[in-house]
């Protein structure tokens, strides 16, 4: 089921998921309806099939997509009257408020009809975003022997189809991924030494033994919401512990005094990092997304793929704390150093392919991936479930 | 004093850290046992008698020795230049792990003095590329051209961008209904400006609404002259207070719906007075009495009251 999966984490479990409810709204979406037909026909005759134009696309819009609410432009008139109506009766926001709702489009539908002397028509539609203008969806298409509303029939479910290929009402939801790596990881070498002794005018020979030895665990626990088409806001969890310990037994350790013999060398570093916070870099007055995406994307064998990212804030968050002693031929060492770094964490995974289209009404999944160690001894595991509706 | 994993390590750390190249520099391209070969050999060969050679001999020893402990058992991890995102994330993984730890001993060698600029943002590639998604997001990248330009317009001047949005509909060949919402934006222009501006365009429907907040000294002042709409067929006037008009039938010829509301009903006849295709006429706010509608009803036979 995972195609590729690549996740980073300095991890470590707390207690219980986070499990806040956020709910995010899906945002309705206005489109506003506008057919322009050929010149040459009297003013009835071009009224009459501006306004058939935009209710065939109007009533596959509204079926197609809940998120949608449509006005056209032949109805507006009657639109602004009822609402004006409505507000005499009580019935209605009124006022300014009233007709900022009514008329207020975020995506303008332009269709575009042409007939041709052989009989044939073309239709043309295409969505534009108001802001940013950007084209979310279009479709055409060329009819001989059929009749114009039937083109734009067609039409209108190619325009259908290109939208929800593009996720005109996106799929939201959540995805809770859970990150665990337990390390454990040791190394024993055994090395001769030769090294001559200007002092005692022979040469030393012996071993290096050195150990080194790596335990830690990891996880993290990102909760992450698609609120849009793409954008995401995530909460995060995230600990690790660690604790490496290096050991050298040298039978012919070098002093820097110069002096040949002995030594054993310990040094033990301890690590504990704790993430919390996702960075905010790309957040905005109008997004109050934080630096997290879901790209949902569609194949054309009917599954998808989430793309995830989402990244912590660079920050302060790890404390160390190094020992290092040494006894035997040398000066005797006992140190200890504590100080604190700045660390962060990331996700840049892709979960899938999962069976699923554009047209679905709901995205959901859930497993467990065993992710590859990078050292002998460690276990890395990943669990993650989604759910997306639109 | 570098352990095998920890040089594991350190080799993936290289992509992200040029100052560690020098030190990769001097790694021994030779096996242990090519090295162990060459100290028996120094060994074996080495008249350990003579100071100077025995010195000279021990010196190489050292340094091969040194070479010895430095190698690690398994085949180092090469980073292929051209590795996929999922290898340099996975990569970045052990990289992030023993930069922890690299930061850690660079530290300790530093003695902790300067342990926070030793810290590299590892996430920065990622957040870069989350910072560039947001902002394509809300990037236009269509260029509307004339034949995608709306019938309907609608201008909320409570939005930043509605003065641009005043100005592109203006150059707008296509409009037809136009929508005005009053907003902290319109200030700037005062509503009779506004009028000016738009009366030259070929309004079929026009929607005012919200005005009252712009000018309220003027509500009990001079009535509003309207402009000429040579073609308006509609015309909402609504919440903008009880500035009243001067009669619009020369400036509205063809008005076939008007709706107004909150207007002092002394004034309604004498400013509907002269519409001759006045079809619909929606009034509420203010209440009318019987002997009113009557005027109204004598006056405009032909025409629908919507009245509250």
């Amino acid at each position: 089921m995972i195609r590729y999966l690549c996740c980073i984490g300095l991890i470590f479990g707390l207690a219980g998921f986070m499990q806040s409810n956020r709910a995010f709204a899906q945002k309705q979406k206005n489109v506003y309806i506008e057919a322009t037909v050929p010149a040459g026909l009297d003013a009835e005759e071009q009224e009459e099939m501006e306004y058939r134009l935009e209710s065939v696309f109007a009533l596959n819009l509204k079926m197609s997509f809940s998120c949608v609410t449509v006005l056209t432009r032949s109805t507006f008139r009657n639109e602004l009257r009822n609402d004006y109506q409505q507000a005499l009766t009580g019935n209605g926001s009124g006022g300014s408020a009233m007709f900022g709702s009514l008329c207020k489009y975020d995506y303008l539908l332009k269709i575009e009809l042409n007939s041709f002397e052989s009989g044939a028509s073309f239709v043309s539609a295409k969505v534009i975003s108001r802001r940013p203008v950007k084209v979310v969806g279009e479709a055409s298409l060329l009819g001989r022997n059929m009749d114009q509303t039937a083109v734009a029939r067609e039409v209108a479910l190619k325009l259908v189809d290109d939208l929800s290929a593009n996720e005109f009402c996106p799929f939201t939801g959540t995805l809770f991924l859970d990150q665990t790596d337990i390390q454990h990881f040791n190394d024993t070498t055994k090395t001769p030494v030769f090294v001559y002794d200007p002092n005692r005018k022979q040469m030393c020979e012996g071993f290096s033994i050195n150990t080194y030895e790596k335990s830690g665990t990891q996880k993290t626990k990102w909760e992450i919401n698609r609120i849009g088409r793409g954008a995401a806001i995530a909460d995060l969890q995230s600990e690790m512990d660690e604790l490496i310990e290096e050991h050298e037994e040298n039978d012919c350790y070098t002093c820097k005094s110069g002096r040949i013999g002995g030594r054993i060398w310990t040094r033990t570093t301890s690590q504990r990092f704790v993430a919390s916070r996702v960075s905010e870099e790309s957040k905005s007055a109008e997004d109050q997304t934080n630096d997290a995406r879901i790209e949902i994307r569609f194949q054309d064998d009917s599954t998808y793929l989430l793309i995830i990212k989402a990244t912590s804030v660079f920050e302060k968050n790890t404390d160390v704390s190094i020992q290092e002693t040494a006894t035997g031929t040398c000066d005797g060492i006992n140190t200890r150093q504590t100080f604190q770094t700045a660390n962060t964490i990331f996700l840049n995974a892709t979960l899938g392919p999962f069976k699923g289209t554009s047209s679905d009404t709901q995205l959901s999944g859930s497993g467990t991936v065993e992710l590859p160690s990078n050292q002998d001894g460690g276990e890395s595991e990943l669990v993650y479930r989604f759910s997306f509706r639109r | 004093m570098i352990g095998l994993p920890k040089l594991f390590g350190f080799l993936l750390f290289l992509m992200i850290d040029p100052a560690a190249i020098s030190y990769a520099q001097v790694k021994s391209e030779l096996s242990n046992s090519e090295i162990t070969e060459q100290i028996n050999k120094i060994i074996q060969s080495t008249n350990w008698t003579n100071d100077a050679e025995a010195k000279a001999a021990g010196l190489k020893i050292e340094a091969l020795t040194r070479l010895l402990g430095q190698n690690p058992e398994k085949p180092d991890t090469i980073i292929p230049s051209g590795a996929s995102a999922q290898d340099s994330a996975i990569l970045n993984e052990d990289a992030l792990q023993d930069r922890l730890f690299k930061i850690a001993l660079d530290a300790f060698d530093a003695k902790a003095t300067d342990a926070e600029n030793l810290s590299v943002d590892l996430s920065a590639p990622v957040r870069n590329e989350i910072i560039r998604e947001y902002k394509e997001d809300k990037m236009d990248s269509y260029v509307l051209t004339q034949a995608d330009m709306p019938h309907l317009v609608v201008i909320d001047f409570n939005e930043e961008s509605s003065v641009q949005e005043l100005s592109v509909m203006l150059q707008n060949p296509n409009v037809r209904d136009l929508v005005l919402l009053y907003g902290p934006y319109a200030n700037q222009f005062g509503l009779e400006n506004l009028l000016d501006t738009i009366c030259k365009l070929p309004l079929k429907t026009l929607v005012i609404s919200g005005f009252h907040v712009i000018t309220p000294e003027e509500a009990h002042t001079l009535p509003l002259v309207l402009p000429k709409f040579p073609e308006l067929e509609v015309f909402y006037w609504i919440k903008n207070g009880k500035r009243e008009f001067s009669p619009i039938a020369t400036s509205t010829p063809i008005l076939k719906e008007f709706y107004l509301d909150s207007y002092p009903s002394t004034g309604l006849t004498g400013i509907l007075e002269g519409l001759k295709s006045l079809s619909v006429f929606g009034y509420s706010g203010m209440s009318l009495d019987v002997h009113q509608i009557n005027v109204l009803k004598t006056l405009f036979p032909h025409c629908k009251f919507v009245i509250n």
